[in-house]
């Protein structure tokens, strides 16, 4: 058999550093969120909720070793696109849906609703929706729910400590929220050309109860309703919604 | 005597112990990793055409819900996020490199230069993901590790437009093993993380957490048709899944519990791909078991097959 070329050899060790390296990476990224460390740089949400913070130990070589260690695995799940934290509905959805919606507010004081495309009219007979076409979208919408499933107006007011990041929650979301509520108000605009041009739209959130097991069929229980932040169109100013203070802040 | 097998694709080496880890470092046919390229393109294409060509313009032209600076804090120097959009301009950026992932995709099916497609694959999912990671989820993640194994795969030895015109040795083709292993360790550390957090949560213990996601109005498909459902098969469908995720690393290893265990790991994903909106999710995941079937049945019968002795490689 031919002695392969150094070249081959050089390209035969770097992919043999590569593989080794994802069989290590893999398992490296998703169990070092249970030791805590010092991130160098904040967290991006798909770890953030997992990962422990702190110190694991008082021997600071080998709590800066795996500090590093983290930094290494982090640099390589966002460089790569592999980013680990894995937990496929758990803790488990909420006995309630949360649906964003969009409310558009006119100068005379009245408003008006743009509920989602994704939340059925029919709340007694809800119909089936096909997987896959417009997930993407729905994917989108859904995002904007992220910071506040578990977040439902009866527990916010049961437990005010746990909930004073929500206008920073809502304030950091400012970009996507925003275009969010400039494109529902470019279809409100479309389909209502006879109303005026609304001073302030808001993305609020609708918690909709599920019927518990045994409970008579349908969605009827009464639809709790929370502003999560208010986009300003004539001037492009973006409130976030405090919850517990109940009133609007800004940057 | 000649080989009875060819070797296909470049042999890499690795340091000790994993050079003398045959689980590691064995071969495997290379219909498996052809049928996991061409299975990986069908999915990318139908999830490119069909999921995000009609939102296209919603989800990345920067009038609408896109543009290069809506997650422009993903981008800060102490993160490494980065994107190809960033760099092309907003106008047609979005456009061009949506078709040169189609292009990659179609070269992928068909087998042409595997390796370069598929890193073209890899690097406009990237690209993409991060510029808007909004319509995206988990599966998106997922997919990143299936396009960067199937380019390293050699996956174009057979059942390819490369390994067409080639085609004069009737020997079976066997390839680099790796790709395959990383993507059961992902899809292992990604059931065995989701049990553990499953395991901790009581609505997931009592079994009512399948009650209650395919009663969510707004994430499950039929909520309608899941009320009709007694709540018992809810939990039931609850804790098989509980009991399968923190199983699959080891019974998808086991010769006796393997198939089965692969069997309901397909089933898992078609049936959460119905149920709830979930979307590309599902098929990315089906995608990557399709590297643990034994297509090498498949392959024609030109009279010289793996030698007896030589055992075949195990699926996982």
């Amino acid at each position: 058999m031919p002695h392969p070329s150094p070249y081959r050899r050089a390209l035969a060790v770097l992919v043999g550093l590569f593989a080794t390296w994802q069989l290590v990476f893999i398992p490296a990224a998703n169990l070092i969120v249970f030791v805590p460390r010092r991130a160098s740089a904040p967290l991006e949400p798909a770890s953030y909720e997992y990962q422990a913070r702190g110190t694991f130990t008082s021997f600071e070589p080998l709590q800066r070793t795996v500090d590093r260690a983290g930094d290494a695995v982090e640099f390589w799940s966002e460089a790569s696109g592999q980013v680990q934290g894995w937990s496929l509905f758990a803790p488990g959805p909420p006995p309630y849906a949360v649906v964003p919606a969009a409310e558009f507010q006119f100068a005379d004081g009245t408003s008006d609703t743009a509920l989602s495309p994704f939340e059925p009219a029919d709340k007694l007979n809800p119909p089936l929706r096909a997987p896959l076409f417009d997930n993407r979208a729905f994917n989108t919408e859904a995002s904007l729910t992220y910071g506040v499933v578990f977040a439902p107006p009866e527990l916010v007011d049961k437990a005010p400590e746990h909930f004073r990041h929500l206008p920073e929650t809502a304030l950091g979301a400012r970009g996507p929220a925003r275009a969010w509520l400039a494109l529902r108000l470019k279809e409100y605009r479309a389909a209502h050309p006879e109303r005026p041009a609304p001073v302030a739209v808001v993305l609020k959130h609708r918690y909709i109860p599920t019927p518990p097991p045994g409970a008579p069929r349908g969605w009827t229980l009464p639809v709790a309703e929370r502003p999560y932040a208010r986009w300003f169109p004539a001037t492009d100013a973006y409130e976030g919604y405090d919850a517990v203070e109940k009133r609007w802040v800004t940057p | 005597m000649g080989d009875a097998v060819t070797e296909a694709g470049l042999k890499p080496w690795f340091p000790w112990p994993l050079a003398r880890w045959r689980w590691w470092t064995e071969s495997v046919p290379a219909e498996r990793v052809a049928a996991l390229r061409i299975v990986t393109a069908l999915v990318l294409l139908f999830d490119l055409l069909a999921c995000y060509l009609p939102h296209f313009v919603t989800l990345f032209t920067a009038d609408a819900l896109g543009g290069r600076d809506l997650y422009a804090g993903r981008f800060r120097a102490d993160h490494a996020y980065w994107s190809a959009l960033r760099a092309l301009p907003d106008a047609w950026g979005p456009q061009a490199l949506f078709a040169v992932w189609v292009a990659g995709a179609v070269g992928l099916l068909v087998g042409w230069r595997p390796f370069v497609c598929g890193l073209v694959c890899w690097a406009c999912a990237v690209s993409f993901w991060n510029i808007n990671p909004a319509p995206h989820n988990g599966g998106d993640r997922l997919r990143h590790t299936l396009f960067l194994m199937v380019a390293c795969s050699a996956s174009g030895a057979v059942w390819g437009v490369s390994s067409v015109r080639s085609n004069t040795d009737p020997r079976p083709v066997m390839v680099p093993g790796w790709p395959v292993k990383v993507l059961f360790v992902q899809l292992a550390a990604l059931y065995l993380l989701s049990g553990y957090y499953k395991a901790i949560s009581p609505q997931w213990r009592s079994g009512f957490v399948m009650y209650w996601a395919s009663h969510d109005l707004y994430w499950s498909l039929y909520p309608g048709t899941a009320a009709r459902l007694p709540v018992w098969l809810h939990q039931f469908s609850a804790w098989i899944t509980l009991v399968w995720e923190l199983g699959f690393p080891v019974l998808a290893v086991l010769k006796g519990t393997r198939a089965a265990t692969l069997i309901l790991g397909v089933i898992f994903h078609l049936g959460t791909l119905f149920t709830l909106d979930v979307g590309a999710f599902a098929l990315y995941s089906v995608a990557c078991y399709t590297a643990f079937a034994p297509w090498e049945r498949l392959r024609r019968p030109f009279g010289t097959t793996a030698r007896r002795d030589e055992s075949p490689p195990e699926a996982t």
